[in-house]
């Protein structure tokens, strides 16, 4: 059961247009189930967009979900430039952020942006050790990467469970809630906007859209990932080594799935609850680097809409009464969208003899 | 301590809980077996098991509820297999959508036609009582083994066999395994690939979708909770991939995983830390995973 799945490439189309026209699709399949329900698409969508963009909260809202989703965009993009699903992502979410919080409120005595930058770095090992489960698994013994990572969500969730309850719990949060303690606030990272959701990991994910544009673009590294992607035996006649490729396409994917876990609790809920990130933020950062064209700019952009889609999301039940399931649903029309789109634009490319980039 | 930590009750509980993953991993065999790889089998299950106590709660007919899972999973996987094969769409990010779709669905559906939140909780919600077989039922130690299942999980078993008649000993199988092999050589022989490609997806979605009321109506009695599968899906396509899509030995991988959940219920009743309990079937999956691939290398 090997799947061997080429990352497509959107080469000659800008990777800003798919991100438009996915929201073309999820506003129109939106739009049919919120008609089924008996309720105006058009009132609905005004309702939301009025009370996103009327006040600054909407917009810090956006902006706090697309730090997370530019992030897991691009782990994901380093996995699938070299062939690979890390289907893990969730997983490793969950242990960057789990392990990153024990720092937080475990190193006393330091100077706050000390604890950040060891929190930070916490999660991104803790990522990457999780990753190392399938890349290792697929480098030396050929198991489908694909598979083992998506099963490892199951266990790294169980795994955050066990942590939490019987280590970590903040039993003074009272038994609704499972959480660990709080991290110390000093570690905490500031708020670009003060009293809004607006925090300065948006410096952070800016900062991971560039470094990835410059290791795909300028570096052997970038070289060698892709190169695996696009096909692994010439890299091994090149005299490169496919299992070490693997190796790090996936670790890094991995790294910085676990950043992503770190920045949710350094920017945002302070402390780890368990089952947090059940809202599958990890597909949806999937769906982002798909989406983007796997471009450094088209994840941008579809880490943006994606905001939009969360925020609309957590607002749809409060202010139109319409399940928020519809935009679960209108994401798997975004998502057949790409799929189609994508398979008949590789071969389209492969028509004309295949790598135009 | 041992020797009641596994007694006859496991064995039974093994086979109950491999039921749902044989109907599952039987329908991934098909559609394995036509060279596509159907990631939505999760999301069909899912389907499955919220169409049952759907269409029981209005029918009142456990056989009805049944049939309706089966076809809820089958139109998830036509709709799919429309993306896939007509319009050539990538099949692992159509089911990655497919698998959001099927979440989707049943939340809306919950929340807008019912509206109840999280799980479905309704009086009349039929299901499949344990059957209890006359003659055997007075043997000792077969009563516990082969006797006092539920309807669905004789049939799973029944169902192997059919499946394995039909891939195996029937030309209608073979030309189906024969497009996994080369599509290409089926193709010139006068068989139309893509609408053989279609009706695996359809049975796929089908027998994942019977998997998914065995879940929910015979394993438990009319109990639906959002996305109740957690990834038992994904646990019957490595079963199928295990089992190389031949259903004698797909059959072997779900009683093992089907062992793997019993012995973690098991572990519950002694107490033993629930996090690491539920962990199990996942690694057992993986390690059966790893086991056969460097059975293939050798």
């Amino acid at each position: 059961m090997q799947v061997n799945i080429q990352p497509t490439r959107f080469s000659r189309v800008a990777p800003v247009l798919m991100p438009i026209a996915g929201l073309a699709v999820a506003l129109t399949f939106g739009a049919v189930f919120i008609v089924i329900v008996g309720k105006n698409p058009f009132e609905a969508y005004s309702t939301i967009l009025e009370s996103i963009t009327s006040s600054f909260d909407g917009f810090a809202d956006l902006i706090r979900w697309a730090i997370p989703l530019s992030i897991l965009g691009v782990s994901a993009s380093f996995a699938l430039k070299a062939g690979l699903w890390n289907l893990g992502m969730e997983g490793q979410i969950y242990l960057g952020a789990l392990f990153s919080t024990y720092i937080g409120f475990s190193l006393k005595g330091c100077p706050g942006f000390c604890v950040t930058a060891v929190g930070l770095v916490v999660a991104a090992v803790a990522g990457f050790v999780w990753a190392m489960i399938p890349a290792l698994l697929r480098a030396y013994l050929s198991v489908n990467e694909f598979i083992v990572s998506l099963l490892l969500n199951f266990v790294a969730v169980y795994l955050t469970d066990f942590f939490t309850t019987n280590l970590w719990q903040d039993k003074s949060m009272g038994g609704q809630t499972l959480s660990t303690y709080s991290i110390a606030d000093s570690a905490q990272l500031g708020k670009i906007v003060p009293g809004s959701s607006f925090h300065s990991g948006i410096y952070l994910a800016v900062a991971i859209l560039l470094i990835y544009w410059y290791v795909m673009k300028h570096t052997s590294l970038g070289y060698a990932i892709k190169a695996q992607g696009k096909n692994p035996r010439f890299v091994k006649y090149g005299g490169g080594s496919p299992a070490r490729n693997i190796i790090l396409a996936m670790g890094l994917s991995g790294a910085l799935s676990g950043i992503a876990g770190f920045v949710e609790i350094y920017g945002v809920s302070g402390a780890f609850f368990t089952r947090m990130f059940s809202g599958g933020i990890a597909w949806d950062g999937l769906v982002v680097a798909l989406l983007g064209s796997l471009q450094p700019l088209g994840i941008g952009v579809s880490a943006f809409l994606f905001g939009f889609l969360k925020v609309a999301l957590l607002r749809m039940e409060r202010f139109t009464d319409i399940s928020r399931a519809v935009v679960t649903l209108t994401q798997a029309f975004i998502i057949f969208f790409i799929a189609i789109q994508a398979n008949s634009l590789s071969a389209r490319s492969k028509h004309r003899g295949g790598n135009d980039e | 301590m041992m020797s009641s930590f596994i007694d006859i009750g496991v064995f039974s509980a093994s086979i109950r809980m491999a039921a749902p993953l044989l109907f599952a991993a039987l329908g991934t065999s098909f559609i394995s077996s036509v060279g596509v790889f159907n990631i939505a089998i999760e999301g069909s299950m899912l389907i499955g098991t919220f169409a049952a106590v759907v269409i029981g709660y209005f029918t009142h007919s456990a056989v009805l509820a049944f049939l309706a899972a089966g076809l809820g999973g089958m139109l998830l996987a036509l709709m799919l297999a429309f993306f896939i094969v007509r319009l050539h769409g990538d099949a692992i990010v159509v089911g990655i959508g497919g698998n959001t779709f099927a979440w989707g669905i049943t939340v809306f559906i919950l929340e807008e036609v019912f509206r109840m939140r999280g799980s479905f909780s309704g009086d009349g919600v039929p299901f499949f009582p344990a059957i209890k077989i006359p003659l055997l039922d007075s043997v000792p130690v077969l009563k516990d083994i082969v006797s006092g299942y539920t309807l669905p999980v004789y049939f799973a078993f029944i169902l192997a066999f059919l499946v394995w008649v039909f891939l195996y000993r029937t030309p209608a199988g073979l030309i189906i395994r024969s497009i996994g092999k080369n599509a290409e050589a089926v193709r010139s022989i006068g068989a139309d690939v893509d609408r053989i490609r279609i009706a695996c997806f359809a049975a796929s979605g089908f027998f994942a979708g019977l998997g998914g009321a065995c879940l929910s109506i015979a394993n438990l009695q009319g109990f639906w909770s959002e996305n109740m599968t957690v990834g038992r899906g994904y646990i019957a396509i490595c079963a199928a991939a295990f089992g190389r899509n031949n259903p004698k030995f797909v059959l072997l991988a779900c009683l093992i995983f089907g062992f793997a959940e019993a012995i973690g219920i098991r572990f519950q009743v002694l107490r033993l830390e629930p996090s690491f309990v539920l962990m199990i079937p996942y690694i057992v999956t993986i390690a059966m995973l790893v086991l056969s691939s460097r059975r293939e290398r050798i």
